[in-house]
């Protein structure tokens, strides 16, 4: 019992260490800046960095690398609690959600003088505060294969320089029987379809939101005209994901794609023939819109809590500096500066087609500045999937989107703050709660056995690590999990089971469960059954037993990351599934399996090849798994039954099966919760796309928390999937504990 | 007898496909790390460079290609008055070159003839060349003529490119730190291991023989952790990191990793089902409970240990979420976040992304492969012993 309380003390231990005074920085001491970017090659930042200090002695920069996928979510995490870095880069897009947090340092006053020499400072504002500086920028522009333009009798010359004149170059470029498409659509993912689609519907003259920004103003002639432009135009178009269709257009089986310049430097690396021209984006006629490509780019910004910003923001002029980004761009060759005045580098009289993205710079333009921006790009990419990939008519998917975006504008963002520490403390005292039930329910029971110290410690190890580490977090999520939480803004509210209520209610929810549920039951028959197949037959009396064990139990051992890069390929559209399938004279779809719209009951072509893969990559596991357990069989069993004449079937249906029944239900079991669970294949994958088909619901939780900020509604979406994995997990035993009871 | 052979010959082959039909990917994934460019369906074996086909002194064409992966220069040339020799020069990005002359290969310079002049890369000395580059690029090839006063033609000017290299694991490992991430990576997983190994036994154990208060709760909640996707924790284990100061340290990777309730599951269940008379009679002896634990629990246990240490293992090293979340340096990163970073740096240039993957990839197969003796060979004799 002593050691139980001891125990007790520990915890609250654990937390004063939360408020262990900050060291205060001396004079003398060095000042350490932390810096985190994703933008530019590590080396050579770290040699601009080096440069740095020897000028500004005294000044120790920490430099971080992140990645796109990833550096948003981290960079929230940090700032939700209080570890952010001094000096971040973030991507344009994020600006207002993270700027009217009011997380960023205001630096107005600092950049008057350098205003004038760089592009994107729109970007970079917000309710007419600056909070970043441009470093570089995300133009697109468009790519065009010549030998595919002469084939076909165009000018290879000169990229199309109209809308009508785009889509007859697509429309002759176009012979899908030869594996040959005029232009390409992204599609499939979460960024790259809205920033293909919103540079034509400001080329026609229409806009997202208003100019207050207050009302949606999608749903206008300008758009419609733009969406049933490209609707047309994805009949003579590759419809995929960017990262195919680079790898197309580098074979040279595509005739136009609109990318950003690291394409220059990614192409003659993929194809190192491929002939092909950089253009400005084709104009709409009869418009006078001014604007028809994307502005997109990378600033650098400073958190408020940051204690250098004086030092912070001389960093951040030292590498915005026409010098200093030169450097990186001449070596990394796949980024754009931000500045206006590097035109006439020599640099660009080397690569005339590197100019092409500064050019298209001055008619670009950024999407709004608005806090719930990277939702509203969600609904974009939505609408615009929807067209292209599915029946629908644009008119009515318009209206759909803007009624969609619309409701996000109008939700009421008033909620209470409190700080991580009150959470922190409210678990700890729910913890505490906890362990005390856990105390009366033993008290009811008068028999129980003589408590003895020893086999706490027996348990203790695990016992430590799950209390900090496991009930925890777990406690803390459930609390959550009854609250309004947005991690950015530490806002705090309870709202007693609404989350909940609001999941059940919710469309998307439903579609998602229903993915996983799928997902689940096409796997797990397969993966036993398979394993279990396998198994049997490995344990024959055959030759290179080992062989066969270890050649089928590799996979099992490669990470989810590089065994979902491997699958991304033989999904793709000229990949080796698809070159199977023509090998075999079997019609094949004409896109990658991974972005085909093709689906039935919801159940899509991407789900049911993540499937095939994730039944690939464990079967494996459960075939050893059985092997071990056939070792337990006794022989004599079979012995007895050859010499009563039986079959192969019958050995196995009276023998193995019955033998193997508690491994099978263990594999089964562990099968079943890791299928419910799936997250990182979907995540590596298909991001829950296309046109949400593949959103499971652990995806559904990482896109609510992560993209929409909804920190507690994505915490029920946890304990709502962990209340159907234990019904499952019960079934399961259940069941095959009947049937065996039945045949005693 | 013979009906048997038969079947046996029938599994033997089905076997094989099969076991040929789940390698496919991973034979994919080496065989396009060790390609020099392409995609991964398209091959490609030499790089035709288009130029003016006229009489020349100096000849300048941008090039824009890694020059380790390539194996020979060849093309045709003659001179206008013969005896010309010429010099190939190829330039970085930075002005750093290398060349060759003509005389190695050309006596007496050109003649008047279609001469077809074949250099291997070989022959350039390019440790100048790139100097502090994480590729050794040639923006530009310039060929001109340095002794002679003819000009000279030149026709079908192509490179060859290696059948195989190793430039792209050389990049790898030169790019970032990946030296240092495979360190992390081994150094995480076999703690985590070995801790898993130790812990999972003595826990299992006492939950498997001991009586204790709580018993049933807390095992209850054991398998209750097993059912709570671990994403709904991200915050506040970051959170927790935070506070305890953590972040960015072994602890953080190691520590939360250290006593898994799947192996604590698996022991308890392992144990229990060993006949209990072994230890009754060590106790009857005068044992105590740590002698228990060492010298019968655990050697009897060795089959089940060995599914704990893959299982922990190939998590450790495979893990991605936590050691992203939790690490903010290079020096801390383990090898899946190193990959993670690689594949979005450098686009998807197939031929890095995979040699990444081997690199990641392999150590574990061949620790299974190394092991996977005594893993079987622990599985059956143990659970058939039992």
């Amino acid at each position: 019992m002593r050691h139980i309380k001891r125990l007790f003390f520990i915890f609250p231990l654990l937390y004063t260490l939360n408020f262990t005074p900050y060291t205060a920085s001396y004079a003398d001491e060095p000042v350490t800046l932390t810096l985190w970017e994703f933008s530019a090659n590590e080396q050579l930042m770290r040699e601009l960095l080096d440069k740095f200090e020897a000028l500004n002695p005294g000044v120790k920069i920490n430099l971080q690398q992140l990645t796109w996928e990833y550096g948003l979510d981290k960079f929230i995490i940090s700032l939700a609690a209080g570890n952010a870095p001094d000096i971040c880069e973030l991507g344009t897009t994020w600006m207002a959600k993270i700027a009217s947090a009011g997380t960023l340092l205001d630096i107005t006053d600092d950049t008057r003088d350098i205003k004038g020499n760089y592009f994107l400072w729109e970007t970079a504002t917000y309710d007419n505060r600056i909070y970043g500086v441009p470093w570089l920028s995300g133009t697109r522009a468009l790519f065009y294969n010549k030998a595919l333009f002469r084939e076909n009798g165009l000018d290879a010359g000169y990229g199309p320089a109209t809308w009508q004149a785009l889509l007859t170059a697509a429309k002759k470029i176009h012979a899908p029987r030869k594996g040959i498409w005029g232009f390409s659509i992204a599609a499939g993912e979460a960024e790259s379809p809205w920033q293909q689609f919103l540079p034509f519907v400001w080329a026609s003259g229409g806009s997202v939101l208003s100019e207050d920004r207050k009302t949606c103003a999608l749903d206008s002639p300008e758009t419609l005209r733009a969406l049933e432009f490209y609707k047309e135009l994805s009949t003579y178009s590759l419809i995929e994901r960017q990262a195919q269709i680079n790898e197309l257009f580098a074979e040279g089986k595509v005739g136009m794609q609109i990318s950003g310049s690291w394409n220059l430097r990614l192409i003659p690396r993929l194809n190192p023939q491929l002939d092909f021209g950089v253009a400005l984006l084709p104009e709409c006629e009869n418009t006078s819109s001014a604007y028809n490509a994307f502005a997109g780019g990378e600033l650098f910004v400073i958190t408020k809590k940051s204690k250098y910003p004086k030092e912070a923001m001389a960093l951040i002029r030292f590498l915005t500096s026409k010098e200093n980004v030169m450097a990186l761009v001449r070596v990394q060759q796949n980024v754009v500066p931000a500045q206006k005045d590097v035109l006439q580098d020599p640099y660009y009289e080397q690569f005339p087609e590197q100019k092409v993205f500064l050019a298209q710079l001055k008619t670009a333009m950024g999407p709004p500045n608005h806090p719930q921006w990277t939702q509203i790009q969600e609904y974009i990419t939505g609408l615009v999937e929807e067209t292209i990939m599915t029946g629908a008519r644009p008119k009515a998917a318009l209206e759909e989107a803007s009624r969609k975006i619309e409701a996000l504008l109008q939700k009421e963002t008033k909620k209470t703050i409190v700080s991580n520490k009150f959470i922190t403390a409210l678990s700890i005292a729910a913890m505490l709660l906890v362990l005390f039930l856990i105390f009366l329910t033993r008290k009811k029971k008068p028999h129980a056995a003589a408590v003895s110290a020893k086999p706490f410690i027996l348990i203790s190890p695990w016992l430590l690590t799950f209390l900090a580490f496991g009930l925890y977090p777990l406690l803390y999520s459930i609390i959550i999990s009854f609250s309004k939480f947005d991690i950015l803004k530490s806002q705090f509210e309870f709202v007693g089971m609404k989350n909940y209520l609001s999941l059940l209610a919710d469309p998307d929810f439903h579609r998602a469960l229903w993915h996983t549920l799928v997902f689940s039951a096409g796997t797990v028959p397969f993966t036993v059954g398979l394993a279990l197949f396998c198994a049997v037959l490995i344990n024959r009396k055959i030759p290179f037993k080992q062989l066969y064990q270890a050649g089928l139990f590799v996979p099992v051992t490669t990470s989810v990351v590089v065994i979902a890069t491997v699958f991304t390929y033989i999904y793709s559209a000229n990949g080796l599934a698809n070159w199977v399938l023509d090998y075999l004279g079997i019609i094949r779809p004409q896109s990658s399996w991974l972005t085909s719209s093709l689906s039935w009951l919801d159940i899509s072509i991407p789900l049911l090849s993540i499937m095939a893969m994730n039944i690939w990559a464990s079967f494996g596991y459960y075939t050893i798994l059985f092997l071990a357990g056939l070792q337990t069989v006794p022989e004599s069993l079979y012995e007895v039954a050859a010499l009563d004449g039986a079959t192969e079937w019958q050995k196995f249906r009276f023998i193995t099966f019955p033998q193997l029944k508690p491994v099978i239900l263990l594999a089964v079991v562990l099968n079943t919760i890791y299928s419910l669970q799936v997250f990182p294949e979907i995540f590596t994958m298909t991001m829950g796309g296309p046109l949400g088909s593949t959103t499971t619901a652990v995806y559904y939780l990482y896109e609510l928390g992560f993209h929409r900020f909804e920190m507690g509604k994505a915490s029920s979406v946890a304990y709502i999937l962990s209340v159907i994995i234990l019904l499952f997990s019960l079934l399961q035993m259940r069941l095959l504990k009947t049937e065996e009871r039945l045949e005693e | 007898m013979r009906r048997s052979h038969f079947v046996n010959l029938l599994v033997v082959i089905l076997l094989t496909a099969l076991v040929m039909l789940t390698l496919t990917p991973l034979f994919l994934m080496f065989h396009t790390s060790i390609r020099p460019v392409g995609t991964l369906t398209k091959g490609i074996s030499r790089v035709q460079l288009a130029h003016k086909d006229e009489a020349i002194t100096v000849l300048k064409i941008r090039f824009h290609q890694d020059i380790r992966k390539f194996a020979s220069f060849t093309f045709l040339a003659k001179g206008s008055l013969g005896g010309e020799q010429f010099r190939i020069t190829l330039s970085d990005i930075r002005g750093g070159s290398c060349r060759v002359d003509s005389e190695k290969y050309l006596k007496a310079g050109l003649t008047k003839e279609w001469q077809e002049i074949s250099i291997p890369i070989s022959d350039f000395n390019t440790a100048e060349f790139a100097r502090g580059l994480p590729e050794k690029i040639a923006e530009i090839i310039t060929i001109e003529i340095t002794n002679g006063s003819g000009a000279m033609y030149i026709e079908g000017l192509a490179l060859d490119l290696k059948k195989f290299t190793l430039a792209n694991y050389i990049d790898v490992f030169t790019s970032g730190n990946f030296r240092r991430y495979f360190f992390n990576s081994a150094l995480i997983a076999a703690l985590i291991t070995i801790g898993n190994i130790f812990f999972c036994t003595i826990v299992g154990y006492a939950f498997a023989r001991k009586d204790f208060a709580f018993k049933q709760s807390l095992f209850l909640l054991i398998l209750a952790s097993l059912i709570i996707p671990p994403q709904a924790f991200i915050v506040p284990i970051f959170v927790l990191m935070k506070s305890i100061g953590w972040l960015n340290t072994y602890w953080a990777l190691i520590i939360p990793s250290l006593v898994q309730p799947f192996g604590i599951f698996l022991m308890k269940q392992y144990i229990s089902r060993l006949p209990a008379s072994l230890e009754d009679q060590a106790r009857v002896d005068g044992a105590k409970e740590r002698q228990i634990i060492f010298r019968i629990i655990f050697p009897l246990s060795t089959p089940a240990l060995a599914i704990v240490a893959i299982n922990t293992f190939m998590g450790a090293w495979n893990t991605f979420l936590f050691p992203f979340i939790l690490t903010n340096t290079a020096e801390m990163r383990t090898l899946p976040v190193g990959l993670a970073l690689f594949n979005t740096l450098q686009g998807a240039d197939w031929v890095h992304l995979m040699a990444a993957s081997s690199i990641t990839a392999m150590p574990v197969i061949l620790v299974f492969l190394a092991f996977q003796k005594h893993i079987i060979a622990g599985l059956t004799t143990g659970l058939v012993k039992r």
